[in-house]
């Protein structure tokens, strides 16, 4: 399945997953579930047990220290 | 995951719950005042001043402070401007347009009024760590501007991460007497000039916080610092969250040790305090920390 991204940090991007969960794209990112909040264009917020459906775009909004 | 209060749709799950966004934010803020209620952070009548960076987690505090202390308490902001071209500009203005929308008072102390100098412009002479250099600027004029507004205690938004992060780099260099002064209340040291610091936040994830100003819509930049994530903060920053994603509850557990380590330890714990000889603030070496900073930083030249 494809899924469109958003970062701050490396733009938008296409990734590919096998299954259907945020799990597995989390550690196709290399991010931990506690450093980020994945974000639906509909202001979805994805838990790390929850399914992205096919066409699903997600700003992906790292968490970080300050502020 | 489903909400443990309602059962629909969670948006996040941590060590304080599996939560939908309206129980989240109720959660949140109940964490928040039972900190504040449990450490005595917050008595009627003080004048609190928030260190308020114009970022999530200090607007969020602010946020709350504002509706639950406002008509008990004066409520001042405190803004300090490191001078960090891209980043700190825009979160001022964010920090004067929330403090004017919601006429909360608020003051700037900047590093090019007390040092003579940007963050900018330090990192471009002075080796190491920005951080080290900002952590010692910042500590000392967020003190210096609490007094200044006669703040009877001054709020940061420290979260679980910030302490948990602190503690294990006090650990790993094996400065216990550092780490006892940690904690929701750190005033530790009663000494005139020293505005006691308070976190009504520390039992709060840093992905709470985030979350928590995003879902409230608290108009703050999503953007680190840009000398954010390096050195050894940077890598016990990263590995925190990586155990905590393995393992729930480890940032919480460590603040807990800490605590405990706390309680063996007494009020003045061998901390002699002196005047520092140039500002008159309290400092355990015959300079302070800040000053020191500033004498070097007046020698070097200025980019
Ligand atoms: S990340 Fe470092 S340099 Fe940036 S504001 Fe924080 S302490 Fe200062
Ligand atoms: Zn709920
Ligand atoms: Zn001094």
């Amino acid at each position: 399945m494809e899924i469109k991204l958003n970062n701050i940090n490396f733009g938008e991007k296409t990734v590919k997953i096998e299954s259907n969960s945020v799990t597995e794209l989390l550690e196709k990112l290399s991010l931990n579930d506690d450093s980020v909040i994945l974000v639906g264009k509909d202001g979805k917020i994805y838990t790390k047990d929850q399914s992205i459906r096919e066409g699903d775009e997600i700003n992906v909004v790292e968490v970080f220290s300050g502020g | 995951m489903e909400c443990e209060i309602c059962g629909s749709e969670a948006v996040i799950s941590t060590n304080n719950g599996t939560l939908c966004a309206e129980h989240f934010k109720q959660r949140f803020e109940e964490i928040t005042l039972s900190t504040i209620k449990r450490y005595g952070l917050i008595k009627k009548g003080e004048r609190i001043a928030v260190a308020n960076s114009g970022g999530k987690d200090s607007l969020s505090l602010l946020y709350i402070l504002s509706k639950y202390f406002k008509k008990s308490n004066e409520i001042v902001s405190i803004t300090i401007d490191e001078g960090i071209k891209g980043y700190r500009d825009k979160t001022i203005e964010i920090m004067k347009d929330y403090c004017n929308k919601y006429e909360v008072e608020y003051k700037i102390y900047s590093y090019k009024d007390f040092a003579g100098r940007t963050m900018d412009s330090i990192t471009k002479t002075r080796t190491g760590i920005p951080c080290s250099a900002c952590g010692v600027l910042r500590r000392y004029l967020i003190n210096y501007a609490a007094s200044e507004v006669h703040a009877d205690k001054v709020a940061t938004a420290h979260n679980m991460d910030d302490e948990a992060e602190n503690v294990i780099m006090n650990l790993v260099q094996n400065d216990i007497d550092k780490m006892v002064r940690l904690g929701a209340y750190s005033g530790i040291i009663k000494e005139k000039g020293f505005v006691p610091r308070i976190k009504p936040f520390l039992f709060l994830n840093e992905k709470e916080t985030m979350l928590f100003s995003m879902l409230n819509g608290i108009n703050a930049i999503h953007t680190p610092c840009p000398y954010a994530g390096m050195g050894f903060r940077g890598l016990i920053s990263r590995k925190i969250k990586q155990m905590e994603t393995e393992f729930t509850g480890s940032k919480r557990n460590v603040i807990n040790a800490m605590l405990e380590i706390k309680k063996g330890y007494s009020a003045d714990s061998g901390i002699k305090m002196n005047k520092c000889r140039y500002c008159g603030f309290p400092s355990a070496n015959d300079i302070c920390e800040a000053c020191k900073l500033k004498e070097e930083l007046v020698k070097s030249p200025v980019v």
